[in-house]
């Protein structure tokens, strides 16, 4: 033993040696190609508290449910308790569905405006009615749209408005249409 | 001698890491200030930086085994008679040492933690990452400027080192200190999780929920530090005893403690929002805690036998733990809004309020022992006297505060979380209190017969009203003790029982599956409880301290002693050589009852380096009934007479019992959940908020180290006790009677050169003179407590082990004993306050939540009802 340590101490320092320096230039590769990016961290959001909120209160209710069955807490004071914990646990099922309700609605319009203009037989009111199932179906129409650029071909995201490759407008003018002629009147 | 030159090659290491350090630190607080992309790079550089001591820890290990006596720390630490496993122990051994060790400690933790951190919480990542790179920066600088551990022999290489000092040549060395330092290291992690949320602001549940393990298997290291520090102390030091109270022990209790408070306050931010500014408190609290204590143990400040020489590490400690105070209070303050939470509570009778009680007490003993070990430096600083504060202070302070905890940790598990009604609580209680109640009469009727009185008269510390109540409360201790942990006991066994009787009700489960069930989906609530059992077990085997029974004799070959029911025959004393030392054996034989129960043989180890050195090697006997503690003072090598001194401790193996039950408690919470190992690894990376990776490798950590290390003391013990070790100052002292023990007990030695033990374990001649003179005044008939006052009055307070109950010497126990009592009447004042708060909102909440019921209850109700029952834990 006493002369197989001493190089394989050497060995194994060698070893986190190179693995050091290694890392070093990794680091400093990725410190100089570092793209911005603008994907900055968002702060917590106020959803991500209710969500966390939402657990907290979940686990008061299946404690509660437990240590009732222990026989620890009364009837009486269970049910109190787990009324009160459900409501609590309600109003913030609740509010994270409100918090929802606005991207549903805004959802809900973006579909009825592409159902329109693909010209997708049925009534706005049919639309707005699309069931959950549904909207995969519409999602893949969406997408199936011709999005390539006029100028260069280039498939475009179906919400964009200017080309990514070269920069000409894709997506139908409506503000400055009506404004450049006037603007030359 | 190698041709490399190592000096150099390990400066620059360290160099390399202080700048690679240094870089990440500030990549990563450029990732976390509005760069994301520059978290690989601080990722990797923090990697790099964590390499680079694992070269400098390997270059030194290198050095030691080739005994490159260039190095200084080589020199002193070691020399070429020492086997390749003590050369690589010399890496702690010495304090140059152990602070690159403590780094590679700390590199390991921080490789384990930002690669399995991986994409996950990723706002944090940058400030977890720089905090942890700062503790590092910290240490280099320790290193480089004060404790180098590459730092050359100014007067040349010497041809053989110094050795390592016998004391540590044991394979305790090997365990204890690494394990020890795992735990205080181990604490870096969830402190820099913590000061990333205090950073970024993100202060709700994630900073908990990702650094819940790595609190958890800090916690058990340390603790684990501690069992295994007791164990040493008990098999090594051969004073008798499993802990001193030392300045060094009592920093590694420190930590413990708030740690401990803040596993269980933790609990009540998880469920409900509350204590955040607490819990954030608590962490940075047990961090400094874990700097405090190295600052202890490293700079000498206290007198101690574990401490090193005093040296210039002190200042650099001081300044960054002032630095340390200054950002965390700075952090708090600041983000004091964002802690703010509403407090309520639906009951006093309740879990929740237990848990606030359990952290109050927690932090009562950790105030106590704090002020008690800083006492001496205060009242230096204030009145330019030094006092010393001896154990028995602290065994008898202690005791009552330690059965209030056991006492809580009895009842809190039985009573509900939010509410517990009077009537099923009586219920709960029911067993647990009948148990205990029959365990107490029994005690008091026959435990004297069984020679385990349930009342044992202790000496008085002080001589006033105060001591006597002491006395009292010690006196009382057994029966309590063992009272309060049949109760807890059975509250426990209860719990579990309960628990999957439920399971075998509601899913028609058999017993088995019932009670596996139960555990793997509960995994926190019943490790916990069976680190509760643990505690439990050490409480126990700690009052078998109270029915000691010792004996000293001399004794020729063929001569038996009688103590405690047990005879011990000295059959003949050998002698042995081994590599660096002699060795002399008695072996004896243990009889009871005239049937022969097994041989033990006490040994001296007389070392050749340093020149002289003798050991006290002990010999144990250990059943879980007693232990039979064997120590040989003398032997007179012409005419083999012996002089021995024997204890019979009942229920010490206990305390090991509770210990490895706590790992197996711990265990069990740490343990992954089968969906955990198996489903993550086919899921995308950070897709999960949990990774299984780290939690099964502490798992496999923290079984694998502590059952290994208790494990092999009984291996050890089996061996006879031939390569056990030691001790400098145990054991040459021959008491006459108990009355001698106790004055002397108290009484330190003042000869200036032997570190002020006391007169009951000091063997220099000084302390011999001193104990004839002290024996004459005895004599005489004077008051134990007379020649006490006369000692103090000759050699000043600093000679005396308990400082007296008057002036400002009282202070130090009414300054804690007040504020624990006043916190206890601010806790129930505060708590009925949150009650009355959460009554007024049940009102209110009502009658707001009423008609929203109505309207869309049902679909909430079915949508709740299925989250429920997707719940596990």
């Amino acid at each position: 033993m006493d002369h197989v340590l001493p190089p394989v101490f050497i060995a194994i320092a060698a070893l986190c040696l190179s693995f050091g320096l290694y890392a070093i230039w990794q680091s400093l590769r990725g410190l100089f190609e570092a793209r911005a990016t603008p994907a900055r961290v968002a702060a917590r959001s106020e959803r991500e508290k209710l969500v966390e909120q939402k657990g907290s209160l979940l686990r008061a209710l299946k404690e509660l449910r437990f240590e009732h069955e222990l026989g620890k807490i009364s009837d009486q004071d269970f049910e109190a308790l787990d009324a009160r914990y459900r409501a609590q646990a309600k109003k913030v099922l609740r509010a994270l569905d409100a918090q929802l309700g606005d991207f549903r609605r805004q959802a809900a319009s973006l579909i009825e405006a592409e159902l329109r203009e693909a010209g997708a037989d049925g009534s706005s009111n049919e639309a707005l009615r699309v069931p959950a199932s549904g909207v995969e179906e519409v999602a893949d129409a969406v997408a199936a749209r011709d999005s390539a650029c006029p100028a260069c071909g280039v498939k475009n995201d179906a919400d964009a408005v200017f080309c990514k490759k070269c920069g000409q407008r894709v997506a139908p003018d409506t503000t400055s249409s009506g404004d450049a002629p006037g603007g030359k009147a | 001698m190698s041709a490399i030159d190592l000096p150099l090659l390990g400066n620059l290491v360290l160099c390399a890491v202080m700048a690679t350090a240094a870089y990440s630190f500030a990549v990563s607080l450029g990732a976390g200030a509005g760069r994301p992309q520059l978290l690989p790079a601080a990722r990797t550089s923090a990697l790099a930086a964590c390499a680079f001591v694992a070269v400098g820890v390997f270059l030194l290990a290198y050095a030691f085994q080739a005994h490159d006596f260039r190095i200084r720390y080589v020199m002193r630490y070691s020399d070429r008679s020492m086997p390749w496993w003590y050369l690589w122990a010399s890496l702690w051994g010495g304090q140059d040492g152990s602070i690159l060790w403590w780094s590679f400690l700390l590199s390991i933790y921080s490789t384990v933690c930002i690669v399995s951190l991986r994409d996950r919480v990723r706002a944090l990542q940058p400030y977890i990452i720089a905090t942890l790179m700062s503790i590092l920066l910290f240490f280099c600088v320790l290193m480089l400027f004060s404790a180098n551990p590459f730092a050359t022999v100014p007067a040349g290489t010497a041809p053989d080192g110094e050795g390592l000092n016998p004391l540590l040549q044991n394979y305790w060395m090997m365990i204890h200190p690494p394990m020890l330092y795992l735990g205080m290291v181990g604490w870096s992690v969830p402190f820099a999780f913590v000061v990333a949320a205090l950073l970024t602001g993100r202060l709700d549940e994630e900073w908990i929920k990702a650094s819940r393990r790595w609190t958890v298997f800090a916690w058990i290291a340390l603790t684990v530090g501690n069992v295994l520090g007791m164990l040493w102390s008990y098999e090594e030091l051969g004073w008798g005893g499993y802990w001193a109270w030392d300045p060094v022990e009592n920093a590694a209790f420190l930590p413990l403690m708030s740690g401990t408070a803040f596993l269980h306050s933790v609990m009540l931010q998880e469920r409900r929002g509350m204590f955040k500014v607490w819990n954030v408190f608590l962490l940075c609290l047990t961090f400094f805690m874990t700097i405090f204590g190295t600052f202890l143990t490293r700079s000498g400040m206290i007198a101690s036998v574990h401490s090193f020489a005093r040296s210039s590490i002190g200042i650099y400690f001081v300044w960054y733990m002032v630095g340390l105070f200054a950002f965390c209070a700075f952090m708090i303050v600041k983000r004091l809004p964002l802690l703010r939470a509403e407090h309520r509570i639906d009951s006093l009778l309740s879990r929740d309020f237990v848990f606030l009680l359990n952290n109050w007490i927690l932090m009562g003993m950790l105030f106590f022992v704090l002020i008690a070990t800083t006492f001496p430096l205060i009242s230096e600083a204030l009145r330019d006297e030094t006092v010393t504060v001896g154990p028995g202070y602290y065994n008898k302070w202690m005791i009552p505060l330690g059965l209030i905890l056991l006492g809580l940790t009895g009842v809190g598990p039985l009573l509900a979380w939010r509410k517990s009604t009077g009537k099923h609580m009586g219920r709960v209680l029911l067993w647990p209190s009948v148990w205990a109640l029959s365990v107490m009469v029994a005690h008091a009727a026959f435990g004297s017969a069984m020679g385990y009185p349930a009342y044992v008269p202790g000496d008085d510390i002080y001589d006033t009203a105060t001591g006597r109540v002491l006395a009292f409360i010690y006196g009382l201790s057994p029966v309590v003790c063992t009272t309060l942990c049949t109760f807890l006991f059975v509250g426990h066994i209860q719990e579990f029982w309960r628990g999957t009787a439920v399971r075998m009700r509601n899913a028609g489960e058999s017993l088995p599956v019932a009670f596996v069930n139960l555990i793997a989906r509960a995994k926190r609530r019943y490790g916990g409880y069976l680190v509760h059992m643990g505690l439990a077990a050490m409480f126990f085997g700690f009052t078998g301290a109270a029915w000691d029974t010792e004996k000293e004799a001399a004794l020729r070959p063929g001569q038996s002693m009688s103590v405690g029911g047990f005879g011990i025959r000295f059959d003949r004393s050998r002698m042995e050589t081994a590599p660096g030392r002699r060795m002399v054996f008695t072996d004896m034989t243990v009889t009871e009852r005239g049937e022969p129960l097994g041989k033990i043989s006490p040994a001296k180890f007389i070392y050749q380096k340093p020149r002289g050195t003798t050991t006290t090697e002990v010999a144990i006997r250990s059943t879980p009934r007693e232990d039979i503690y064997a120590i040989m003072n003398t032997v007179n090598p012409a005419s083999k007479l012996g002089t021995f001194r024997i204890i019979i401790r009942p229920f010490v193996m206990w305390i090991w019992i509770g210990g490895l039950m706590m790992i197996l408690g711990t265990a069990v919470c740490l343990s992954p959940s089968v969906r955990e190992v198996l489903g993550e690894l086919s899921k995308p990376l950070g897709a999960s908020s949990r990774s299984p990776l780290p939690a099964t490798a502490t798992l496999l950590l923290a079984v694998g180290v502590g059952a290994a290390a208790l494990l092999g003391l009984w291996a050890n013990r089996a061996e006879g006790q031939n390569e056990g070790s030691s001790s400098l100052h145990a054991g040459s002292v021959t008491m006459r009677n108990p009355e001698e023990r106790q004055l002397f007990e108290r009484l330190l030695c003042e000869c200036g050169d032997c570190q002020r033990l006391p007169l009951s374990t000091c063997s220099c001649t000084w302390a011999e003179d001193m104990r004839a003179e002290l024996r004459a005044e005895m004599a005489k008939g004077r008051d134990l407590m007379a020649i006490q006052a006369d000692y103090r009055e000759r050699f000043g307070a600093q000679s005396i082990a308990i400082p007296a109950d008057e002036g400002l010497d009282r202070a130090l126990w009414a300054v804690p004993v007040l504020a624990i009592a006043a916190a206890l009447f601010g806790l129930v004042v505060v708590g009925r306050r949150w009650v009355r708060r959460e009554g007024g909102s049940k009102g209110a909440g009502a009658g707001g939540d009423g008609p929203a019921d109505a309207s869309g209850g049902d679909e909430y109700d079915d949508r709740l009802d299925r989250e429920l029952s997707r719940m596990d834990d």
